[in-house]
């Protein structure tokens, strides 16, 4: 059963240039689902949408079945999603320990330990740590707010490779052994290999793809673009 | 995590940017500070200042036939607004005899003249109590024996020291006074005491012999009335000093005493004497004015420089803001934190600052009061109603007027404080806290 519903969503940047048209996916718990597409295709708007962050300029986006843009995006945000973004986006005057405090009243070491941070680690400052830990931290900070939906944009995009196939590995995890619905924005095709559903984003529609094969993916035989209840009523 | 632990642990870890509005906040409440404090003290001043320079008028009888009526001061005492403290005067000239009836010698000596039918004459100066007259409070006479004239003794006189030597008289002997147009009307007095002065005649050389120090006798107003006007059983002056409670009332109580019924204002005039007053009250008023103005701009620029340097400051924080919104942490929630920021560190500010603008104010606030103090005593010289004293603060009471944070202040500088603190966040934080959060990340990136 799909936990996140898009449907029909369109979206204009200054109500001139489309970038989403009449966009509509599935997604459900313990999946991971990537989406790939060239820069500027709105790749990170649709995940901006996902999360709240945004209203959409037509159609709707459903959260266990309910519309967010009724149950309030503020709302959605707190309890529904949890964003990881290229950047980490750290609290720096924060420890990992008390980034991850910031959405869990669960104690923050566990999950950080869980994540290949040391105590000592947990309690420095976010900015003298690599890269690939602040990453960690941030991937953390997402999985301790208990959220059942985790919206990854470019998680990989400044990690070397062994790091980046370690976060994938991570959001894999997440997905099937946590049972997250993790939703990746990539460019990353390595990444788009874990995944269990990869879409592409070409001039505003989401297709999807059947499987990723070196770097070339192929359109399923039947576009995924007509909601379930469509679907349904079909 | 809560948004005040958020706003302690950002505090305490950016200690740079905490210490820099530290700074700023403690700089801001230092000069609020001593600029109420120094407004405070020259309101004191300007209280003390209205108590020492009491303001008055006078009126004065134009002609001699009668003077003031007794009923007429009366009249005048119930009028609202007067201090109480009065001062009646009369001035005329004697013929000075002895018990025997014999005229007695007076001083020529450095005289410009002797006017013909004044050989043996003198200047009479009444008052209601001869120790408030001008010649002993500040023309340099002391009594040397005896007790003043005051209106409880009638006919009775003081006399100079040498005029007692040159005619042998001493205290209780009795005298004849007579006036010198009519040297039949004559009223006996008692000698009640003997004066000196300190100081030498200004004019000598040029005064008449009547007008010489050693040639003055004060009496009592009832003698100088019958030797004036004739009367007897009633007390007419020539001069009232009416002093009143508020210098600023002067002008209102004149126009009731003007308004009294049974007055005759053909023969009297009413004059006002405030100009010390309204001098010195001026010279603080110039500093109450600069303080105001201060206070004014320091209160503009302080909540303009407060605003642009929070603004600056959560510019620097979008990012932070961003990540917060994306956490579901509603935009009131990060508000709060960032006010709490700024009240936690104005608060430490404002304590640390009673000790600065204490120390401060008593220094440049004492300096300029004494400046503008100092001018104060120059134009009371100046206007020549009144000498300056060896140490004239004393009388002014101006040299104990200490410049410190009072209780009132430091409540009205955290009040406003607070206010700046809110109105400023509010402020610098309106245009990240409009966007929407896609945008704040947008700009992130």
């Amino acid at each position: 059963m799909s936990i996140m519903e898009i449907k029909q969503v369109g979206y204009s940047y200054d109500n001139k240039k489309k970038v989403l048209k009449g966009v509509n996916a599935e997604m459900e718990q313990g999946k991971l689902y990537a989406i790939l597409g060239p820069s500027g295709c709105g790749k990170t708007t649709l995940l901006s949408l996902i999360g709240g962050l945004d209203s959409p300029g037509s159609g709707q986006i459903y959260f266990d079945g309910q519309d967010i843009a009724k149950t309030g995006l503020s709302d959605h945000r707190k309890n529904h999603v949890a964003f990881i973004f290229q950047a980490y986006n750290l609290i720096d005057y924060l420890t990992p320990a008390e980034n991850v405090s910031l959405t869990s009243k669960l104690p923050p070491l566990p999950i950080l330990e869980r994540l290949g941070l040391t105590k000592e680690e947990a309690k420095r400052n976010v900015l003298k740590l690599s890269g690939g830990q602040q990453q960690r931290v941030a991937i953390a900070r997402a999985l301790a707010s208990e959220a059942p939906v985790i919206l990854a944009d470019e998680p990989t995009g400044n990690l070397d490779e062994d790091t980046a196939q370690d976060i994938t590995e991570i959001l894999k995890e997440s997905a099937h052994k946590m049972n997250k619905c993790v939703v990746v924005v990539t460019h990353s095709n390595e990444l788009a290999k874990q995944a269990d559903v990869v879409f592409r984003l070409k001039k505003g529609e989401l297709q999807v793809l059947e499987r990723v094969q070196d770097g070339a993916a192929q359109p399923q035989s039947r576009r995924n673009n007509t909601p379930r209840s469509e679907r349904r009523a079909k | 995590m809560n948004l005040c632990k958020r706003a302690c642990l950002y505090s305490i870890r950016k200690k740079g940017k905490t210490l820099t509005l530290l700074a700023f906040l403690l700089v801001m409440a230092t000069l609020m500070l001593t600029c109420l404090s120094i407004q405070s003290a020259t309101e004191t001043a300007n209280a003390n200042i209205k108590k020492a320079l009491l303001g008055y008028f006078t009126i004065n009888a134009k002609t001699l036939e009668n003077g003031i009526p007794e009923d007429t001061v009366s009249q005048i005492l119930d009028v609202d607004g007067l201090s109480g403290r009065y001062t009646l005067r009369s001035y005329t000239y004697a013929t000075y005899f002895d018990a025997d009836g014999d005229l007695l010698e007076i001083n020529t000596e450095g005289a410009a003249q002797v006017p013909e039918g004044y050989e043996n004459a003198g200047k009479i100066v009444a008052n209601s109590n001869s120790q408030n007259d001008s010649y002993f409070t500040d023309g340099g006479f002391e009594m040397v024996e005896g007790s003043p004239i005051t209106t409880e003794t009638g006919n009775q006189v003081l006399i100079h020291e040498k005029f007692a030597q040159r005619n042998g008289l001493s205290v209780g002997d009795t005298m004849l006074l007579g006036n010198v147009e009519d040297k039949d009307k004559t009223i006996p007095v008692t000698v009640a005491g003997i004066f000196t002065n300190t100081e030498e005649q200004d004019s000598i050389g040029m005064a008449p012999s009547y007008d010489l120090y050693d040639n003055i006798v004060f009496t009592d107003l009832s003698t100088a009335s019958f030797l004036l006007y004739g009367t007897e059983g009633t007390t007419n002056v020539q001069y009232g000093d009416f002093y009143v409670n508020d210098p600023d009332e002067l002008e209102r109580i004149m126009t009731d005493v003007q308004e009294l019924d049974g007055v005759d204002w053909e023969s009297c005039t009413l004059t006002r004497y405030d100009n010390d007053y309204q001098n010195a009250k001026a010279s603080l008023e110039g500093l109450q004015n600069i303080v105001f103005i201060a206070i004014a701009v320091v209160s503009v620029i302080c909540f303009l420089v407060l605003a642009l340097f929070l603004t600056l400051r959560l510019r620097g924080r979008i990012h932070e803001t961003g990540v917060y919104l994306a956490m579901g942490i509603s935009k009131g929630s990060v508000l709060l934190q960032y006010l709490l920021e700024v009240i936690l560190v104005a608060a430490i500010a404002l304590v640390i600052s009673f000790g600065t603008s204490t120390a401060i104010s008593h220094q440049i606030g004492s300096s300029l009061l004494s400046q503008v103090t100092s001018e104060t005593y120059e134009t009371v010289d100046l206007t020549g109603e009144s000498e300056t004293a060896e140490e004239p603060t004393e009388d002014l009471g101006l040299a104990e007027i200490e410049v410190a944070v009072s209780a009132e202040d430091y409540a009205l500088v955290w009040a406003f404080g607070m206010v700046l603190c809110v109105a400023s966040t509010a402020l610098a934080a309106y245009p990240i806290m409009k966007m929407k959060p896609k945008s704040i990340l947008s700009q992130m990136s």
